[in-house]
């Protein structure tokens, strides 16, 4: 038991070994985060009372196209390299690849959020670093980033490629991104957490439930690979 | 009144508009067998 | 059982003219909305066979996996296609209903949202297998969102749900509304529209079925 969580570790860290020495990839997102927080703001002109009432769907729409970026290219390089195919030679189970990959894509979207987060403070003039968002962010992210795995595997493999990533990815997280927002805007509000803790556990839920069902079904996914 | 006119044309041109389309690949595979039997 | 014979088209066009009929003829017309009330007997039933048939993807790909037999995959794809034809009549039947009633097109309400999301998980599974490489790619790949977007659909009900009962801007939609105000005779035509539109819904599945395989065979 204490191996498996240990392997996910491994292939875990390799890549971000290799990412922390280039930072191609963190440069690449936390950039395009930060226009993204700039287009939205020309895009919807509110006053600063207003303020409260956008910061939760901004803020989680940009990480969503920031997942996908980063997801896009994450996978991109994975194909391109041969890491994909030199893995699937280790003698391990697919869903430990599978969860490898995806702790590697969280760890990437948290640092991009640790760096973005203060941003849309500062942006907003809201506090947004408070222990709920920062919980409800984490199963967020998690959640994000074992949908976005399973579904960019299959996608990177296709005829065309990127495109399709947020077509089919968008549908699926829409329960993910709702509870992210829900939340977000509940704590800026000052409501307790008797009115927002369902989110927060349903987030938990469908985490559960979606790694569980995703890590089965990422061995089909390798198998045409 | 017009309303409801609407959505039952709509309903029917959908559902026709598919029914001729999947049928029409029905013709291009007895066009295919043609051609095969020929040769 | 041969569905090209024209008995069993013959057979669901009488079904289906006799809904007509019923809904033109016989349905009693409500007194507040009129004649646009009735388009309930489009609407509602074209939403339960789009459920329907998305669960009808869902254990075709289950099967899919377990067996690998390539006509789970055929049985899949047509399910598919007709619960989009499904779904979309029932979107654009729920739009045209909301404008007299409400004075909009569209409304975030639970359903319509989970019909929409429901509808973008579809189009999503016919369009990965299209785009894959080859015809087992397409089938293993779709399978697997097949799983995944079926089970994403309570889920997203239920926070489609927590969502309107936290910002009620919006009135809860003609469908509670008609679902309380039936008459006996009103239920009556419901239930046969449902079976009518599924009758028609099973006879493009297997017709589909069956063209998939001449398709696959000529390949």
């Amino acid at each position: 038991m204490k191996n498996y969580f240990l392997y996910i570790w491994y292939i875990s860290a390799k890549d971000i070994q290799v990412e922390l020495k280039k930072k191609e990839l963190l440069t690449l997102t936390t950039i395009f985060a930060i226009t993204c927080v700039v287009i939205f703001n020309i895009a919807i002109d509110v006053s600063a009372q207003a303020y409260i009432r956008v910061l939760p769907g901004i803020l989680w729409v940009t990480i969503f196209f920031t997942a996908v970026l980063g997801l896009n290219r994450f996978l991109s390089v994975e194909r391109d390299s041969g890491n994909f195919e030199s893995l699937l030679l280790l003698p391990i189970s697919r869903d430990i690849l599978f969860l490898g990959k995806v702790t590697t894509l969280f760890f990437f979207m948290t640092i991009v959020e640790i760096l973005i987060f203060p941003l849309f403070s500062v942006v907003f003039n809201l506090n947004i670093i408070n222990i709920s968002i920062i919980l409800i962010s984490i199963l967020a992210t998690f959640g994000i980033s074992v949908l976005g795995i399973i579904i960019g595997s299959m996608t990177s493999n296709t005829d065309v490629r990127e495109t399709l990533l947020p077509i089919l990815l968008f549908p699926l997280i829409f329960p993910i991104l709702l509870a992210a927002i829900e939340v977000t805007g509940a704590v800026l509000r000052g409501e307790e957490w008797a009115v927002y803790g369902k989110w927060v556990q349903l987030l938990a839920i469908i985490d559960i439930i979606f790694s569980i069902v995703c890590s089965f079904l990422f061995t089909h996914v390798m198998k045409d690979y | 009144m017009n309303y409801l006119f609407a959505v039952f044309a709509i309903t029917w041109v959908v559902y026709f508009g598919y029914l001729f389309v999947i049928n029409r690949k029905i013709d291009d595979v007895k066009e295919y067998l043609d051609i095969e039997k020929a040769n | 059982m041969n569905i090209n014979s024209k008995y069993y088209l013959f057979l669901t066009g009488i079904i289906i003219l006799f809904d007509i009929a019923l809904i033109t003829l016989f349905a009693p017309t409500e007194i507040i909305m009129g004649d646009v009330q009735k388009i309930l007997y489009i609407h509602v039933p074209n939403a339960w066979v789009g459920f329907l048939f998305f669960f009808f993807v869902f254990i075709a790909s289950v099967m899919y996996l377990i067996t690998k037999d390539i006509r789970w995959d055929y049985f899949g794809q047509s399910a598919g296609e007709i619960g989009v034809v499904t779904t979309t009549i029932m979107v654009i039947s729920g739009a045209i209903w909301a404008k007299p009633v409400w004075g909009v097109w569209w409304t975030w309400d639970p359903k319509l949202t989970t019909s929409l999301i429901m509808w973008l998980m579809y189009i999503g599974y016919l369009m990965l297998r299209a785009y894959s490489s080859n015809q087992r790619q397409g089938a293993t790949y779709a399978s697997v969102l097949g799983v995944i977007s079926f089970i994403n659909v309570p889920i997203v009900y239920m926070a489609s749900v927590w969502w309107r009962t936290v910002h009620p801007e919006m009135i809860i939609g003609p469908l509670k509304e008609s679902d309380a105000g039936l008459t006996v005779s009103m239920g009556f035509i419901l239930i046969y529209s449902t079976f009518a539109f599924t009758v028609l819904g099973i006879f493009l599945l297997v017709r589909r079925f069956q063209i998939q395989q001449l398709e696959q065979l000529s390949r």
